[in-house]
């Protein structure tokens, strides 16, 4: 991908191809920080000039704080009903207003962000693992065994992912686990083939070919030469699978098959919104005005990472 | 080209053969049966409704069976709708969701490839921004919001169109904006993105130093050329489609194939989960053939080996 000169206590040969993991945290901005041009560096300030994705960055953080001690801002229950105060909008008392219950929307959508949110991460951090493993495997090993594991996925490439994932759920019962694995089962065939491409193609890299000469071994040459310099692509599609994750759940939820009360995610929220569109459609704009923002400023993030960590492939799907 | 065709096809035999094993193992590994319902059914009734569908047999037997009655044509009989065969639920059914997804798949590129070149055309101009608000916003708002806020606005606010059901075209229109909306968006974004990249081309810029008339340029050259990308993810979209047509139905009340397969895995109805699941697979598998063909037929520089 990149090869820049890096200045190296040991004279390794290996050490120059590429950037090194340590130099991600020196040009975080702290304190060690040297004054030259790395990768990362740039695509920090690259990331920094779009706008677009500063801003979906500033809501994500947001909505993560939000999420996160959104229950304890307000006095009230995420359970608790109280028909008395049932289906208020939005008002000083209840902030985001209250459902049919009489529960503090306030509190429920943050608790909602919180199940929403920690599914989708949690799913996508399962994609990645299985993805980079076997997308690595299959790549650098090559010959029969990659062209095993790709038929595999070739195949299941043929299940449809909503009624498969569906099948999963009923099997896996309800809950957050049961939704991420669900998930996570359905969604791994995208980032292995991600993985693998990438990992075949920098596997011709004459650093690579320097480091076998020089009898490094293969984990070594997996771990040390390989793998850091597919972080990028796997940044950018842990930011694209994120929010394809929230949809997943909010779809699966809003058909019933999700988190059961009184628990909720923006999803199951949106399903009770649904049930009172005629009569309270604010129920189901609230969940759905959340959902969106945030499936819309990961896209911001994942294109604006996208584009900072290669400036070539800019407004190319 | 021929033999490539014909061993895609060949390929897609196990393809489906070991989809068809997947769906029947996950099946197996759901909890409860077609017949445990609310009211407890007497052991020997059970047992003579088992026998009757053949759940009694060992699983292998069973998908033997299936896979053996499937290929001439009979996928079985429902086990909770009387008397109805699958292929007959299918058959009612089908027509339903294709009429749905191939009108918002219509009205995508109708919308999102006209909007994608505009803008790719007229880069940097006000339209070309609009055209991003658009294909970014129609992508982000899931179907589920869609499909409320058009039934609260143009059905139960202005009246114009039903709030549900398939019975004419008035019907329609709702259920297709829902579905069109994210696919069209979708359709304008990576249009514009393979435009631009397109117009940077040196062929494009060849083109204009022989004095080609701009027109000609954009229609023989950049058009062409920049349509294959948008082709390719056609088949991968279908997945897309298919959540979403799941939605919709089940949104509108429209007797889909979706709606249809939710209500039979809540009621474990075997037979027709599968006769879904089978028909989604080889919809899935034909859809990413016909677009590995065009292509090859669009892209002459993809060989088949």
């Amino acid at each position: 991908m990149s090869s820049h000169p890096q200045p190296d206590p040991q004279p390794r040969i290996e050490a120059e191809t590429h950037p090194r993991p340590a130099e991600l945290d020196r040009d975080a901005g702290g304190p060690l920080s040297i004054k030259q041009t790395t990768l990362w560096g740039d695509v920090v300030r690259r990331f920094a000039r779009n706008r677009a994705a500063m801003l979906g960055l500033t809501v994500l953080v947001l909505m993560l704080i939000y999420s996160t001690i959104g229950p304890w801002i307000r006095p009230f229950s995420y359970s608790a009903q109280d028909f008395s105060i049932a289906h208020q909008l939005p008002n000083s008392v209840h902030w985001f207003g209250t459902d049919l219950f009489g529960r503090d929307l306030f509190v429920r959508v943050a608790m909602g962000g919180r199940v929403s949110l920690l599914v989708a991460f949690a799913a996508t951090g399962v994609v990645l693992v299985i993805g980079v493993l076997y997308g690595s495997i299959a790549g650098f090993i090559g010959g029969i065994v990659d062209d095993t594991m790709m038929r595999f996925v070739d195949i299941l490439y043929g299940l449809p992912y909503l009624p498969f994932a569906i099948v999963l759920l009923v099997i896996l019962g309800s809950g957050v686990v049961p939704m991420l694995l669900a998930l996570a089962i359905v969604s791994w065939l995208t980032p292995s083939r991600l993985v693998r491409g990438q990992i075949l193609s920098l596997k011709q890299n004459e650093y690579v070919e320097a480091a076998r000469a020089l009898g490094a071994p293969r984990r070594r040459i997996v771990f040390r030469h390989l793998l850091p310099n597919t972080l990028g692509i796997i940044v950018v599609a842990m930011f694209l699978e994120v929010p394809a994750m929230i949809l997943g759940e909010a779809t699966l939820s809003f058909l019933g098959l999700g988190i059961s009360a009184p628990d909720a995610s923006w999803g199951t929220l949106a399903e009770e919104g649904w049930k009172a569109l005629r009569s309270h459609p604010w129920l189901i704009i609230l969940p759905g005005i959340f959902i969106a923002v945030t499936v819309l400023c990961f896209n911001f993030v994942g294109d604006g990472f996208r584009d900072a960590i290669d400036p070539r492939t800019k407004e190319t799907e | 080209m021929f033999k490539f065709v014909l061993r895609r096809i060949l390929w897609s035999i196990p393809v489906l053969l070991l989809v068809i094993f997947l769906t029947f193992l996950l099946m197996k590994a759901i909890p409860g049966g077609p017949f445990t319902g609310e009211k407890s059914v007497p052991a020997e009734i059970l047992a003579n409704m088992n026998a009757k569908y053949g759940l009694d047999k060992p699983w292998y037997e069973q998908y033997f069976r299936y896979v053996w009655h499937a290929l001439q044509g009979d996928l079985g009989v429902s086990m909770t709708q009387k008397g109805r065969t699958v292929l007959d639920i299918i058959g009612t059914q089908f027509p339903v969701s294709i009429h749905l997804g191939g009108m918002a798949f219509g009205l995508a590129v109708l919308i999102g490839v006209p909007a994608g070149i505009v803008a790719a055309l007229k880069h940097n101009t006000w339209i070309d921004y609009g055209a991003i608000f658009y294909a970014t916003i129609g992508w982000a708002i899931p179907v589920f919001i869609v499909g409320p806020v058009l039934i609260l606005v143009f059905a139960l606010k202005l009246k114009w169109f039903p709030t549900s059901r398939w019975e004419g075209p008035e019907y329609w229109v709702l259920p297709t904006v829902t579905l069109g909306t994210a696919l069209s968006a979708y359709f304008a974004r990576l249009t514009r993105g393979s435009m631009l990249e397109t117009l940077q081309q040196d062929f494009v810029r060849t083109a204009q130093a022989k004095g080609l008339p701009y027109r000609t340029v954009v229609l023989r050259h950049v058009l062409r050329n920049s349509l294959i990308p948008v082709v390719t993810q056609a088949g991968p979209l279908l997945g897309f489609v298919i959540t979403g047509s799941f939605l919709t139905e089940f949104i509108f009340s429209i007797p889909g194939l979706g709606r249809s397969y939710i209500f039979s895995v809540s009621n474990r109805d075997y037979s027709v989960v599968m006769g879904l699941a089978v028909l989604l697979s080889s919809v899935i598998i034909l859809a990413n053939l016909v677009v590995d063909i065009i292509y090859g037929i669009l892209d002459p520089r993809i060989r088949y080996e």
